[in-house]
């Protein structure tokens, strides 16, 4: 099974449990007892029929779960820092050695392409941030240069 | 609607929700005013549709986590998503909020970012009085006990409410504001400095405004009983208790931006909270069970009565951790880009 399809299924599951926790807060039975009571149910309809309703529980808890990242994803989605770093025909130098690099070179990459500010202000801006020139520069040469 | 649907028996859903003319009409107004601002600020702003949604969540936290505080009332089954926290008087926070960010945002793009924040609170602050007495006079607005005497104080006569309460509304804003605008950053696609080496002193100072705001705002909610009389600084809010939670938010923050800094803002806003919450979580038991941390009586009845097994607390003071902190945490780190970025 693809890694996409377990976390579906475990987010489909997790949307569950808040929902029934919340609907349990609800009742006289409270939220736990009542999370408790699904998951004995789903345990139970499985194990009683020989693994059939998990043909079920599975699918719908993946369909669930795909609903919920989708929608998230309209909004959250394809957002990560815009990186160019070595796969780039543009690029000059290696991949990232380290998380602080890959940082500074996805603010030298998105201050780029914003188009506003230039180079030297990018590279200022970074020293102000407490970057020395040795990690400046080794970001610079590894980001996509201004064409 | 949540409470209609699975027909809700606790105490927290026995309030009068019984209609008027002048609440559905009021219902009414929110709904169309939202769709026209909306439909508005869509002439001006990209994805103006996330933005208001993000302005919703910071609303709805507020509106979830301090919901013992107030009562709405006659709004109507179907105004109500769970107990007594209402989706239209939601929906009609953020439309408001929106509008004076983007009012600011628009008429003073110069303008710097601190100025912009302050002057959004500004503006809001007597819209929100006045929508505050008007949901008084239409009956929807009522007040627990705790928060009654929280707020009780001289009463201006001018505006009829008292000078306590007029206070807390921007107490309200500055929180939900910070939250929208952290999230603006990553909405926009703002580049932002990634810092190497921070500035403690100002993070300490903007993490105990952040923290005293949101201490402030739940004040009415829980007491902090048996910390030494000078650490008092205001009511039951203690500087010990308070710089404790500076210190655990200060060290998650640094933690994260340590070793994440390659993760987009939202990434690093869940490990926020996330490692905040496990180092609170069994501090939160801990003061419980010395008797320091009192829950007041219009909280625990919100309650279910269940405990987390192991630390021996509520399940909702779990639950609610990361979402008391999601406020607090998004206006301390606001301020520490606005700073570091000088924006």
């Amino acid at each position: 099974m693809k890694d996409s399809k377990i976390i579906n299924f475990l987010v489909g599951l997790f949307t569950l449990i808040v929902v029934v926790f919340f609907y349990g807060m609800s009742t006289p039975s409270g939220g736990v007892r009542t999370v408790y009571g699904l998951l004995g149910f789903a345990a139970f309809s499985i194990f009683c029929t020989a693994g059939i309703t998990a043909v079920v529980w599975l699918p719908g808890l993946w369909l669930l779960g795909t609903v919920v990242t989708k929608t998230l994803g309209l909004f959250f989605g394809k957002k990560t820092q815009p990186l160019s770093t070595g796969t780039n025909t543009q690029s000059v130098g290696s991949t990232p050695s380290s998380n602080s690099e890959l940082a500074i070179i996805g603010y030298i990459v998105s201050s780029r392409n914003l188009g506003t500010i230039n180079d030297t202000i990018i590279r200022a801006n970074l020293k102000s941030g407490g970057w020395n020139d040795v990690d400046i520069d080794s970001a610079f040469k590894k980001s996509v240069p201004r064409t | 609607m949540l409470d209609f649907i699975f027909n809700c028996q606790t105490a927290a859903c026995s309030f009068d929700k019984t209609p008027t003319t002048g609440t559905i009409l009021y219902q009414l107004f929110i709904i169309v005013a939202t769709v026209i601002i909306l439909f508005i600020l869509s002439k001006y702003k990209k994805n103006i549709l996330k933005h208001y949604f993000v302005i919703l969540i910071g609303a709805f936290i507020f509106e979830f986590f301090t919901a013992p505080m107030w009562l709405n009332l006659h709004l109507g089954n179907w105004a109500y998503i769970y107990h007594g926290i209402s989706w239209i008087l939601t929906i009609g926070l953020a439309s408001m909020t929106l509008t004076s960010v983007f009012l600011v945002d628009i008429l003073l793009p110069k303008l710097k970012e601190a100025y912009k924040y302050l002057l959004s609170i500004v503006i809001l602050w007597p819209v929100m009085v006045i929508v505050e007495n008007f949901v008084g006079f239409l009956g929807i607005r009522g007040y627990a006990p705790e928060t009654l005497e929280a707020f009780d104080s001289t009463i201006i006569p001018a505006i009829g409410m008292s000078w306590l309460a007029v206070l807390y509304l921007p107490l309200l804003f500055s929180l939900i504001i910070a939250f929208y605008k952290y999230f603006s950053f990553y909405l926009d696609n703002k580049p932002l400095v990634p810092m190497n080496k921070g500035k403690p002193g100002r993070n300490l100072i903007i993490s105990l405004i952040g923290v005293l705001l949101f201490e402030l705002l739940v004040g009415a909610m829980v007491d902090n009983v048996g910390f030494p009389s000078w650490s008092y600084i205001w009511r039951d809010i203690s500087i010990i208790l308070s710089s404790g939670w500076v210190l655990v938010i200060l060290i998650s923050t640094w933690l994260v931006d340590k070793y994440f800094i390659n993760k987009n803002l939202v990434e690093r806003f869940v490990l926020y909270l996330a490692s905040a919450t496990v180092i609170i979580a069994p501090i939160e038991a801990w003061l419980i069970h010395s008797g320091y941390r009192v829950y007041l009586p219009s909280t625990v009845a919100n309650f279910s009565g269940f405990v987390v097994p192991g630390l021996n607390i509520p399940v909702e003071v779990i639950f609610a951790v990361p979402f008391y902190l999601a406020l607090a945490v998004a206006f301390i780190r606001y301020w520490a880009i606005i700073f570091d970025n000088k924006l």
